[in-house]
């Protein structure tokens, strides 16, 4: 009988386990700040206006543009967009219009900058997309307009969607 | 008869002493590795001396250890971007009480926590590299810390 009580003991030594391990996560993390960039200059320059034939600069001619560099989707859109030019003492009406193209794509049509919301989205890295200005102004307001200059300005607007 | 039934009482207190002390090991992980708010192509280093940011666990219990790590070679956001992450050779920091003890965690750690001590502290750090096209966002990785206690 004492025999058999001393194999016992020996076996319950054996199964002890020699090493413990255990196991622990933790997370790294990191946020990219989102940027959108408007570069570019240059006015949309009509220059000497007919009075017999319509004045235009289409937006997609690349007469005048800006670029917008961003890592995020964006609205682009216009405020205090004049419906006229202002001279001395007289005004010229215009109709603006806008357009946008991302990277190498076709140009978007283009539409009436008052009210216009570009919805431009980024891709999978960093996104350059290039805002396309222009307008109409009509032969006839020109022959209606004193001579002069006639000039007005209005402001580009991002922001992130 | 007798003589035989001592030496078995012996044996039963020295296995109760042992499997104590390695069942009471625990492994904690107490802060993440936070690189913040990053701007794009500008690389962003964590010190595993950052108090704030870098990543800490704790290991609790006396004992000789392996200490190894599975790290991530990059954050990954929802859409499927990466920015590249690297661990350098000195971004492991190990604190036993008041000795500071830098290593590499691409490497397995081994050391021991004497019984005047009883725990020790991992830090972690790293260098996250977003390129100057990274896309706005939040990313993230798991890192695993992998702890056996080789002896008592």
């Amino acid at each position: 009988m004492v025999r058999k009580m001393i194999l016992t003991a020996a076996v319950a030594v054996l199964v002890v386990p020699a090493m413990v391990s255990a196991q622990s996560t933790v997370t790294a993390t990191a946020t990219v700040s989102p940027t959108a960039v408007l570069t570019g200059s240059g006015d949309l320059a009509f220059g000497p206006l007919s009075d017999a034939t319509d004045n235009e600069i289409l937006a997609t001619s690349g007469a005048t543009t800006r670029t917008v560099t961003f890592n995020h989707d964006i609205d682009v859109s216009f405020d205090n967009v004049p419906a006229v030019l202002n001279g001395t003492g007289a005004t010229l009406p215009i109709q603006l219009r806008c357009a946008s193209q991302l990277g190498a794509a076709s140009w978007s049509t283009p539409v009436d900058c008052n009210g216009a919301l570009l919805q431009l989205d980024v891709g999978g890295a960093l996104t350059v997309a290039t805002l396309g200005f222009g307008g109409i102004i009509l032969a006839a307001d020109v022959a209606n307009a004193p001579a002069g200059d006639y000039a007005a300005t209005f402001d580009i607007v991002i922001a992130a969607r | 008869m007798r003589a035989m039934q001592v030496a078995l009482a012996a044996l039963v207190v020295s296995f109760a002493g042992s499997g104590t002390a390695e069942g009471q090991t625990l492994v904690m992980a107490e802060r993440d590795l936070n690189f913040g708010m990053l701007t794009a192509g500008a690389p962003a280093v964590v010190a595993p001396a950052d108090l704030m940011r870098s990543a800490q666990l704790r290991i609790d219990g006396r004992g000789e250890y392996q200490v190894s790590f599975q790290l991530p070679t990059s954050l990954t956001a929802p859409d499927g971007a990466r920015i590249p992450l690297v661990f350098g050779a000195a971004d492991g920091m190990l604190s036993i009480r008041h000795k500071v003890t830098m290593f590499d965690p691409n490497t397995t750690l081994t050391f021991r926590v004497n019984p005047a001590e009883s725990e020790a502290q991992i830090n972690l750090g790293g260098r996250a590299q977003p390129i100057p096209s990274q896309p706005a966002g939040i990313y993230s990785a798991t890192i695993v810390m992998m702890v056996v206690q080789t002896g008592t």
